[in-house]
């Protein structure tokens, strides 16, 4: 039961992937709207896992991304992307993200991603 | 045949071909013109072989006196005296055949032998350069030419003989060619099996991204080329974008690099797995393995063309069929935009272009009518077209992208190339096949059969459960199905001149009650047959308005039509307020046709008794009827609802009125 945060400029997007988290009893400590934001709450709530959106205004994804594991370098970060994204998800991979999840989002990939990387 | 005898062969046959006329020229006595005949004479009986003199002025050949002709002149009455002591020029033939030595003997042999019987063996005379050279005595000619036949003859006997030898060879060679293949495809076929059991190409390689030597020969299959000691990235090139050769590229790089199995596996998540190799679509899965310290990747390659093959068959039929259901429900929505677009190519595209003011507002509306239309396509169905009027379309963007925008004439000319038929040929084609040309005619009535309906909703069935498909059926079951409502309204006016007809007005008909849908087919008859009903209650249930206004009843007689859907059954009730089934009355007219015996008759119960009414032949047409006393009607009703598998009941009651109640299965 991981303490989970969630980073993403879109509620919809924000509201689905709690649902998701909330139905296999994970904890969804807090939401972030951008990269900024995200941040911040990071270094306040200090969560097991951070969820990432990539596109977000101010702090895209991947900046955030590196902004926190600047500061706390065993930060699991799980990257979320759109299709067609293969670019971004490598560079984000390549900087530290530690998995990644694809929208629209498919329950079982979701928690089976959560499950691995908290395995770590 | 010897070798010997064989050059000799050719050595004639070049020889008899070499011979022009100039080897067959021969000399010939020459006489002048006026040289007495007696001086030919002469010469002809010193020289028995000589065929003929010639005649010559100077060099020119004069004319020709041939032995014959000569003593045939001589040998007539008087000749001798006629001819011996004058010139030869009287006698000669002053018009021979003369040809020029550079004529080839055939030629020479056709001319001569068309000559008129009389003439055909004279000398031919042959001039070179314009004078005189000699003759050639046709006789001679002739021995030539058969000699020439001869040898030609044998030419192609021995041709025809080496002939049948080399065939005879083939023939060995083929049997020889044909066991050895049988015997190679026996072995082709084990190891085919083998691999196709297999069925994968199995490659691996290092950090150097290097294919070891070890590989399965599928990768040669697939990529043509032994694929050992080559680089991976290298046999990849030609089949994946650049960008995508990077991705690839660097995933490896962190793949082999990194230490921690979760991150090998989203790096590999990130790899493409289908690929387009030269004809052949291979997908590609990425394993890793350790070997003692060392990492390796393997890879496992499938050919998958049969599967996507397969695949974009399964979708054009899905789509064909999606086509065709919608077409079948929207017959004039696609018949309109087919006429649209048409308009539109021949006149309308041309008539943007030349009213426009600026060529480029010109194309920016003609770009928008064809994305327009592709759309309307797509939602109707007419994939095909849809998709190639996106090609269209990518065309006109192109043209709109460029730097010197198209002037007036090039769109004009653009617009006058599109081909509307060959843009909508491919699904006109397949709505042809399955519906008929008829589909297209807008001015009648487009038939199809229940039966091509039922196979196309079978088909739709078929299709993977969406709101698509669940639209599609709708408007299929839409057309087999009709509201039984409106059916039975479409009556009214039939009945009412009817009604007024027999002298039985009544109220307009009224049907009311649930709107069911039945199955037009199923129902054509049973509805139908209905009328049997109504007639039956105007003519002998509805009494004339005088009794009804003595009975206290309203002057106009009402019929009325319920109907009720409980479960899958469907409850018609019809009904009037006439003057009810007299029993009695059915009873006596059964007795005296037969149908029962008095002692039946008086145990029967009042159902049973209505029930009377629907047996063949039973009428009260001995109440004067024309319209519906046939003895058949209500016995056709009931035969139809049997087969059906319905019921009827009858309810009445004397002076009120009567109920003809109707359960009908409702699939």
């Amino acid at each position: 039961m991981a303490k989970i945060l969630i980073v993403d400029d879109s509620i919809v997007s924000r509201n689905n992937l709690k649902n998701i988290l909330l139905g296999a009893s994970h904890e969804v400590v807090g939401e972030a709207v951008d990269g900024e934001d995200g941040l911040e709450k990071y270094l306040a709530l200090r969560p097991d896992l951070v969820t990432m959106d990539i596109t977000m205004p101010k702090l895209n994804g991947i900046e955030c991304l590196k902004e926190i594991l600047s500061r706390d370098p065993q930060a699991r970060v799980m990257m979320i992307s759109a299709l067609g994204q293969g670019a971004k998800i490598l560079e984000a991979v390549n900087s530290g993200a530690r998995h990644y999840i694809t929208k629209p989002f498919e329950t079982d990939k979701v928690l089976e991603a959560v499950t691995e990387l908290m395995r770590e | 045949m010897a070798i010997s005898e064989e050059q000799n062969l050719d050595l004639e046959v070049e020889s008899a071909e070499d011979q022009s006329i100039g080897n067959l020229v021969e000399q010939t006595r020459a006489f002048a013109p006026m040289d007495l005949g007696g001086a030919v004479h002469a010469f002809f009986s010193e020289h028995a072989g000589a065929e003929g003199v010639v005649i010559l002025d100077g060099t020119a050949p004069a004319g020709l006196v041939m032995r014959n002709d000569f003593y045939q002149k001589i040998g007539s009455l008087f000749g001798r005296d006629l001819f011996i002591n004058r010139p030869i020029k009287l006698i000669m033939n002053a018009h021979p055949l003369v040809v020029d030595v550079s004529v080839d003997i055939a030629t020479i042999g056709i001319i001569a032998m068309n000559r008129p019987h009389d003439q055909l063996y004279d000398l031919v005379l042959i001039t070179e350069n314009e004078k005189f050279a000699g003759v050639v005595s046709v006789k001679r000619f002739m021995i030539d030419l058969s000699k020439k036949r001869e040898i030609q003859i044998k030419l192609l006997k021995k041709q025809k003989e080496s002939l049948h030898l080399a065939n005879e060879a083939e023939i060995l060679h083929r049997k020889q060619i044909e066991e050895k293949s049988l015997e190679l495809s026996k072995k082709n076929e084990s190891i085919k099996n083998l691999m196709d059991n297999a069925g994968q190409g199995f490659l691996s390689f290092g950090p150097d991204i290097v294919v070891s030597g070890e590989y399965s020969l599928e990768c040669v299959q697939i990529f043509r080329v032994p694929v050992g000691g080559k680089s991976f990235l290298e046999l990849m090139a030609k089949h994946v974008s650049p960008d995508g050769l990077t991705v690839m590229s660097q995933v490896f790089e962190s793949v082999f690099t990194s230490d921690k199995s979760l991150r090998e596996k989203v790096y590999l998540s990130l790899l493409p797995t289908e690929f387009s190799i030269y004809d052949k679509a291979v997908s590609i899965a990425y394993k890793i393995i350790q070997h003692g310290g060392r990492k390796n990747m393997m890879l496992i390659l499938t050919d998958i063309t049969e599967k996507k093959k397969l695949e974009t068959r399964m979708t054009q039929e899905r789509n064909n069929v999606k086509m065709v259901a919608k077409a079948l429900t929207k017959q004039a929505d696609v018949n309109l935009a087919i006429e649209e677009f048409r308009a539109f190519v021949r006149d309308e595209a041309k008539a943007f272009v030349e009213a426009a003011s600026d060529p480029r507002a010109a194309l920016a509306e003609i770009f928008r009518q064809v994305h327009t239309f592709k759309g309307d396509f797509a939602q109707l169905g007419l994939y095909n077209t849809a998709a190639n009027l996106h090609v269209l379309e990518d065309k006109l963007a192109a043209m709109s992208a460029r730097e010197n925008a198209p002037g007036r004439e090039e769109l004009a000319g653009t617009a006058a190339g599109w081909d509307a038929q060959a843009l909508l040929q491919e699904d006109v084609n397949i709505l042809t096949d399955i519906l008929g040309k008829s589909f297209f005619e807008k001015d009648e009535r487009f038939q199809v059969s229940a039966e091509t309906v039922l196979g196309i909703e079978a088909q739709a069935r078929a299709l993977p459960d969406s709101p698509e498909r669940e639209g599609i059926l709708t408007a299929l079951r839409g057309l087999r199905l009709c509201s039984l409502k409106g059916i039975l309204d479409e009556y009214r006016d039939y009945l009412q001149t009817l009604a007024d007809r027999l002298g039985k007005p009544v109220e307009p008909f009224y049907v009311s009650g649930d709107d069911v849908l039945v199955e037009k087919e199923a129902y054509q008859k049973f509805i139908k047959s209905l009328v049997h009903v109504f007639r039956n209650m105007i003519d002998h249930g509805i009494e004339t308005p005088e009794e009804r206004l003595a009975a206290g009843k309203r002057e106009l007689g009402l019929i009325q039509c319920q109907i009720e859907q409980c479960g899958d059954e469907v409850r018609l009730a019809v009904s009037d307020d006439g003057r009810g089934i007299d029993a009695a009355k059915v009873l006596r007219i059964a007795e005296s046709k037969g149908l029962l015996s008095p002692e039946q008759a008086k145990n029967m119960s009042v159902e049973e008794v209505y029930g009377l009414l629907f047996r063949d032949s039973f009428s009260t047409k001995d109440e004067v009827s024309a319209l519906s006393g046939r003895g058949v009607g209500l016995s056709a009703v009931k035969a139809e609802v049997e087969r059906l598998g319905g019921a009827i009941e009858v309810d009445s009651k004397p002076g009120h009125g009567s109920k003809f109640k109707f359960r009908l299965p409702l699939s």
